[in-house]
């Protein structure tokens, strides 16, 4: 799919956020490739020992698909929102893609630059993070968000008051609730 | 869940989190039992969710990464280890063959695939308790790989192949699978699955391996899983329903191994005849489906087993036609004889446990030669590879005790005993020793030693060159012993006395110690372990009790030099320079300092204070895990040294479990006179809400002021006025505490105590600044700061946990 030039992105997000559904198909299919290379990027990074801020991933991409002088803060905050959802879904079907080459019998991989640790198991948790978030999302769904675009979408606390519109003591309380609840979940 | 519920649960939460304490009690009080449960343990600060508080792409650094990973395989250094070659692969995983670069040792490594991760971690827990001859033995716990004995030889699957083995040979490993079930069902562990691809029969004799599906009988959680593990033509018929495995299934898959090892077949229904009656009715009564008919225990079996083994013998000599009995039964009785001596002589002499010497003089102002003789005798064979000697101190409470030998050798778990006679008269010297074996009390070797006084050490070197040869020592390994005989007679009885006192651990004896080394220093100037156990004194000394007299490690110093000068990987120097840098004049370097253990482990595997040394750094940097598999390791040495076990009560203590910390102190009899230790039994009182308890033991413990035990006894005093709501004099504890010398080595426990009242008692900007200073003063344990109780409303302080945060990040990383 060819790339789309950032005033179309930038009408699409503007028609989903006044209310027509459709548009969020379209501009889904533009911002989930861009948020994937991306997050790849991030990783190879960070493994070359260049420290990057996760917080700002989803920020960049939005710089980069949207025409930022043209967009109303809540057309913003649905784009982070939208971000953060999909951030999660990669993360998740990453996880679970390498879980399944695992246990396809697969050798046990070792980084020649991570000798001592031989898999990481930090996948796992991701995957138990995102059951255990989607079951809290029924009884808690503000909360669960709250989790979804701090966790997931790395975004800031002040990111996230814009989106869900809440004061930022809503989201500090928020977040100490939900996140003593997944523990404890977890633990389990 | 209903999320009116939740909200309610959340309004509790909330209100009770920014809450005094005093506010959350009078809010939690009237709720119903459930709810106010379920709110509690919300409110309880978990540890170990530091995870969530970075962005999930920052714990998944590779997950979406290229892949430029590659298997591991023969070259590639995990941590330390060496990867050799590949020596098989299972469903659980891979086992390499690697080398440990710093011991220059073989090991195997086994890996596991991701999915078992927790259950490779029980495995590595379970295990490192084990420690026994039959047992494979671990020696490291990796994120997902394990590190342990290598074992060559053949299992005894593959060896069934060609068919039912003899019946001697089979009884033989039978008797060695039951001493290793022995062991592990009296600790606690089921193996779960036993069978003929998991026994190896090694040189040394057999190895049961992988306990990869033995769960502790302690932990519940796994009992909870439906999933059933285990090989089905081994497992016991409760296991196969799912029911939870007990000593009783191993036993029915011990059945089925002995079944398949004398007649070549698994038990089924088609009946074929065993060797004898009797061993038809043991094998039987394993195989019993319902296991309350079974053996009831492993030691049972392994008695009755015994038994057969010994009548077996004359069963053949009464089948013998009467004519020719006599004959038959002489020539029978030589060849017993001589079976008896072939296999005393290559009887597998693993563990050694020495009961001591005992003065015959009838001077009791000689009783320091017959111990100090005894102490230096069991150095000098701790000097043996792959020989586990129990040293004197474990084994003093055996003496003058009228129990059997048999009895003493298996509480002390060795396979031989030693025992003697020292007699000094005049310039005549007269000493006897024997070995026993510790399985029926047979001597097994015995020589008197008669010489001048004046040619001590030469006697002694001999003999530790004797008994070197009765346990089967390789000749590197006698080459190790230090070479006393050139030590001059005067020289060496000083040094027996000085290691007498560097036992006790008091001001008094320390000093004393240090007076005999340097009387017996200037007397013989060349010999490497009398300078290296010098500086350890002055070392010990300045740490202990003399913070402020810097001439103490200048002097320490100057002996580890010499020391190494005199020989350049002298194991007691590396220990004494790793004991000289660790302190807090030198701000508590952690890495150099385990740099220098771990040469003093290298040079000397067997030195178990090399090992005690790296579990008490591991301890203070929070990695409680690793600290204990150390400390086993320095048990295995000596199974009843106080500090191992005294550090091993630290680290449950660490990890918040108070009652199992206290439990495995009460097994340590004569450590409460260690100031350390009795500060620990205290908080431990203290973190049970035992607070009437603790105010007792602290009252009546302390008592040796000059071990830096003031500050330690007002700062613990301090933390249970602030849990008894007494701030006023939880304060002036504070004040008393702080009012002691603050150089001493353990001071930073005292801070640590004294920011765990201040958290108690809401003073957050004081508990910040003491957990700071402890964390800079040599005690960064992270582990312990996330558990630790009385800590709960500093961590939920934005300050507090963001330092918690940077410390776990500083410090995660096994150093």
């Amino acid at each position: 799919m060819a790339p789309m030039a950032s005033g179309e992105i930038t009408n699409l997000l503007k028609a989903w956020s006044s209310g027509e559904p459709a548009a969020l198909q379209r501009l889904a299919e533009q911002v989930y490739p861009e948020l994937r290379l991306m997050a790849r990027r991030y990783m190879k990074n960070e493994r070359a020992g260049h420290t990057l801020q996760a917080t700002a991933l989803v920020h960049e991409v939005y710089l980069r698909l949207v025409d930022v002088t043209k967009v109303e803060w809540q057309e913003r905050a649905q784009f982070f929102a939208m971000a953060a959802e999909m951030m999660r879904r990669i993360l998740v079907s990453a996880a679970r893609a390498r879980g399944s080459q695992k246990r396809g019998g697969g050798r046990p991989n070792v980084n020649i630059d991570e000798t001592a640790v031989l898999s990481p198991r930090p996948d796992r948790s991701i995957l138990a993070v995102d059951e255990a978030l989607t079951a809290f999302s029924r009884v808690a769904p503000r909360q669960a968000k709250v989790v979804e675009l701090r966790y997931f979408g790395s975004l800031t606390e002040e990111e996230i008051v814009a989106v869900l519109d809440i004061s930022s003591r809503t989201v500090r309380r928020d977040w100490d609730l939900a996140r003593a609840w997944l523990l404890q979940e977890l633990n389990r | 869940m209903t999320p009116e519920r939740f909200r309610r649960i959340e309004e509790l939460y909330h209100a009770a989190r920014e809450g005094t304490p005093e506010e959350r009690v009078a809010l939690l009080a009237p709720i119903d039992s459930e709810l106010r449960r379920e709110v509690e343990l919300l409110l309880s600060k978990r540890a170990g969710g530091e995870f969530l508080d970075r962005p999930a792409i920052e714990n998944a650094p590779e997950l979406l990464a290229d892949s430029t990973v590659t298997a591991l395989a023969p070259g590639v250094f995990l941590g330390p280890y060496r990867v050799e070659s590949k020596l098989g692969e299972g469903g659980m995983g891979e086992v390499f063959r690697a080398v440990d670069t710093r011991l220059g040792r073989a090991v195997a490594i086994k890996t596991t695939h991701e999915q078992f991760g927790e259950r490779f971690e029980r495995e590595g827990r379970a295990i490192s308790s084990l420690n026994h001859p039959n047992i494979c033995a671990l020696y490291d716990v990796g994120p997902n790989y394990l590190v342990m004995e290598l074992v060559e030889g053949e299992t005894i699957a593959a060896r069934l192949k060609s068919g039912p083995f003899p019946v001697k040979i089979a009884l033989s490993y039978a008797s060695q699978i039951l001493a290793a079930l022995v062991e592990a069902h009296g600790k606690g562990i089921v193996h779960r699955d036993l069978k003929p691809a998991n026994i190896m029969i090694a040189k040394s004799g057999v190895k049961v391996l992988d306990f990869g599906l033995a769960k502790s009988g302690e932990d519940e959680t796994l009992t909870a899983s439906s999933m059933v593990m285990g090989t089905p033509a081994y497992m016991a018929p409760e296991l196969r329903e799912g029911k939870p495995a007990d000593a009783r299934s191993d036993i029915y898959s011990f059945g089925c191994v002995l079944h398949e090892m004398l007649i070549g077949i698994r038990p089924s229904s088609q009946r074929k005849r065993m060797p004898s009656r009797r061993l038809e009715k043991i094998v039987s009564r394993c195989l019993e489906a319902d296991p309350g008919r079974r053996w009831q225990s492993a030691a049972e079996l392994e008695q009755e087993l015994a038994r057969v083994t010994a009548t077996n013998f004359w069963r053949l000599v009464s089948a013998v036609p009467a004519v020719l009995a006599l004959c038959a039964v002489a020539a029978l009785i030589s060849v017993a004889i001589f079976a008896w001596l072939h296999h005393a002589a290559s009887v597998q002499i693993h563990s050694l446990a020495i009961l001591g010497l005992e003065n015959r003089s009838g001077d009791a102002s000689q009783d320091y030669f017959a111990g100090g003789l005894t102490n230096s005798l069991a150095a000098g064979l701790a000097r043996l590879n792959g020989l586990r000697v129990i040293p004197p101190a474990a084994t003093l409470t055996y003496r003058g005790m009228k129990k059997p030998l048999a009895e003493i050798g298996k509480e002390l778990n060795a396979d031989v005993l030693l025992d003697g006679t020292v007699l000094r008269a005049g310039n005549r010297l007269e000493i006897r020793t024997r070995l026993v074996n510790a399985r029926g009390g047979r001597e097994l070797w015995s020589h008197t030693y008669d010489s001048a006084a004046a040619d001590l050490p030469g006697s002694q070197n001999q003999m530790e060159r004797d008994i070197a040869a009765q346990v089967h020592a390789s000749a590197p390994d006698r080459a190790r012993m230090i070479d006393t005989r050139k030590l001059d007679p005067r020289a060496y009885d000083l040094y027996l006395r000085a290691s007498y006192h560097m036992g006790r651990l008091t001001a008094r004896d320390t000093d004393q110690a240090i007076g005999l080394y340097e009387q017996a220093i200037a007397i013989a100037p060349d010999f490497a372990p009398l300078q290296a156990n010098l500086a350890s004194a002055y070392a010990a000394k300045s740490f202990l009790f003399a913070a402020d007299d810097r001439e103490c490690e200048e002097l320490a110093f100057a002996a580890i030099e010499k020391a190494f000068a005199l020989d350049p990987d002298s194991a007691e120097a590396h220990l004494a320079r790793g004991e000289l840098l660790w302190r807090p004049s030198h701000g508590f370097p952690h890495r150099a300092a385990l740099a220098e253990f771990r040469l003093a482990a290298a040079a000397r595997p067997n030195l178990g204070a090399a090992w005690s040394q790296i579990a008490g750094v591991l301890i203070h940097v929070g990695h409680l895990d690793e600290a204990l598999v150390e400390l086993r390791k320095a048990e295995a040495l000596n199974p009843t040294e106080a500090i191992s076990s005294g550090r091993a009560s630290e680290v449950y203590l660490f990890q918040g479990k108070a009652q199992l910390s206290l439990d495995e102190l009460s097994r340590t009899p004569y450590i409460v006179n260690i100031p350390i230790m009795e500060f620990d039994h205290a908080w431990a009182l203290i973190d049970l809400g035992r607070f009437e308890e603790a105010a007792r033991f602290i009252g009546a413990g302390f008592k040796d002021s000059k071990a830096g035990a003031a500050e330690l006894k007002h700062a613990v005093s301090a933390l249970l006025a602030a849990r008894q709501g007494n701030r006023r004099a939880a304060e002036s504890e504070i004040r008393a505490a702080l009012a002691e010398p603050q150089g001493l080595g353990q001071f930073h426990h005292a801070t640590f105590m004294i920011a765990c009242a201040y958290s108690v008692l809401g003073d957050m900007a004081h508990a910040q600044e003491w957990m700071e200073k402890t964390a800079a003063n040599g005690f960064p344990c992270f582990t312990l700061f996330e558990v630790e109780p009385s800590l709960e409303r500093w961590r939920a302080t934005s300050q507090g946990h963001e330092f918690l945060v940077n410390l776990r990040r500083e410090w995660v990383a096994t150093p």
